[in-house]
């Protein structure tokens, strides 16, 4: 083999071994959202994100008050929901205060940026993982009750 | 359809293989995107995503997403490798190795979710990248033997060449331009093949689920079939021609003339 064609092979094994390395140590570096999601957490607000009208002027709250979750919760699969404990085995146990509510399958999808909640086959829904880290999860999802627009709820980790 | 190269190939040929591949990747990306959340026929919205997960310092999703890129341009590097380096002593069978290798990632696809599909995210990361990988290939090989005339996966580009030609049809001199017309001629049956070919796995998915995946794969077996259908009856032609009976029949008919 030629000098040439050694030092060729050397530059493609390097342009190759490079991006491996690195993603590598991005992949070790962190844990995937599959991992992250495990554990019980708490529902601790909900609001707009975004809204389908003009924000007027000195409207700066757009939480949502207790009325407008329950009727936007109403037809959703976790609805009244306020504890969310998910388990390595892919079920989702749902709790109000009185105690176990209701128990869904959970997958993630896509990038690690979809969580998909199933009750039955015919009741699937799929939320946008927003944030995603050791102790705060946002979702988010489309509504068109009450005023049309993306809905962002916020958890906690417990 | 794989059998020319280049500048050997005629319009009827690109656009040939442009319908049937671009259908193929409009098919694969809608069922990706219905199963998978994930895009799977182009990397643009990839490098925005890799490029979000790495301001927000998600490693481990952005090292995802930079192994799905990777594999999409490792696609293309392994099409044009065995384009250049098996030769075109039997150009049919050095560009049907991509699409053969195209199918082999579909069937794995497509029977993993059938017989061992968990939903779990590192399957569905596993079946991305190699999708990403199957386009790769399959854009690798129709833009290398057509001089990049013929890419199928992804349209941006495309768009972008159909707008600019659309803003030159308004003026005469470039309307009788064979080359241009010709060029849009095959950018648009791109671009139609590729939306219904995603309309279509859209509406079956509900019908025939993974399948689909089959479905894709006898379409990129029709475009093997094609070009060897061809090279058969033209040597089934050519061999009746050196026969000695037909070599009778031909001067008998020279005689009477």
């Amino acid at each position: 083999m030629s000098k040439d064609r050694i030092k060729i092979l050397m530059i493609y094994v390097g342009i190759f071994m490079v991006p491996c390395a690195l993603v590598l140590i991005m992949l070790s570096n962190d844990q995937s959202a599959e991992d992250k999601v495990l554990g019980r957490w708490q529902e601790v607000s909900w609001e707009y994100e975004k809204i389908d009208k003009k924000r007027e002027v000195g409207e700066e709250n757009w939480d949502i008050n207790e009325q407008q979750k329950y009727e936007i919760s109403q037809g959703l699969v976790f609805h009244e929901a306020e504890t969310w404990h998910f388990l390595p085995t892919g079920e989702l146990e749902l709790y109000n205060q009185t105690g176990l509510l209701s128990q869904l399958e959970w997958r993630i999808k896509g990038h690690g940026n979809i969580l998909k909640l199933e009750k039955t086959d015919a009741e699937v829904e799929h939320y946008q993982i927003q944030k995603l880290d050791d102790n705060k999860m946002e979702i988010h999802f489309n509504t068109d009750l009450q005023v049309r627009g993306i809905v962002k709820m916020t958890f906690v980790k417990v | 359809m794989l059998r020319k190269y280049s500048s050997s190939r005629s319009l009827k040929d690109n656009i040939k293989l442009g319908v049937l591949t671009a259908y193929c990747a409009g098919m694969v990306n809608v069922i990706s995107v219905i199963i998978f959340f994930a895009f799977t026929s182009n990397v643009t919205g990839h490098y925005a995503v890799l490029a979000e997960e790495l301001s927000k310092g998600n490693w481990y999703q952005a090292g995802v997403v930079a192994v799905w890129i990777m594999l999409f341009c490792f696609g293309g590097f392994i099409s044009n490798l065995i384009i250049i380096n098996l030769g075109r002593r039997n150009s049919y069978l050095t560009h049907g190795i991509p699409i053969l290798l195209e199918m082999v990632c579909l069937i794995i696809t497509g029977s993993y979710i059938q017989f061992y599909y968990h939903e779990t995210l590192v399957e569905t990361e596993f079946l991305v990248g190699l999708m990403l990988f199957a386009m790769g290939l399959q854009n690798g090989l129709t833009a290398s033997i057509s001089n990049s005339a013929v890419k199928t996966t992804h349209l941006t580009g495309l768009t972008t060449d159909l707008g600019m030609l659309l803003s030159m049809f308004t003026q005469r001199r470039f309307r009788k331009k064979k080359q241009l017309v010709e060029k849009a001629k095959i950018q648009v049956s791109i671009m139609l093949a590729y939306v219904t070919g995603g309309v279509a796995a859209g509406l079956i998915y509900n019908t025939v689920a993974y399948n689909v995946f089959y479905i894709t794969c006898g379409f990129l077996l029709l475009v093997l079939l094609y070009d060897y259908y061809r090279i058969t009856v033209v040597k089934f032609v050519f061999r009746r021609r050196q026969s000695p009976r037909y070599s009778y029949v031909y001067s008998e008919k020279n005689d009477n003339t």
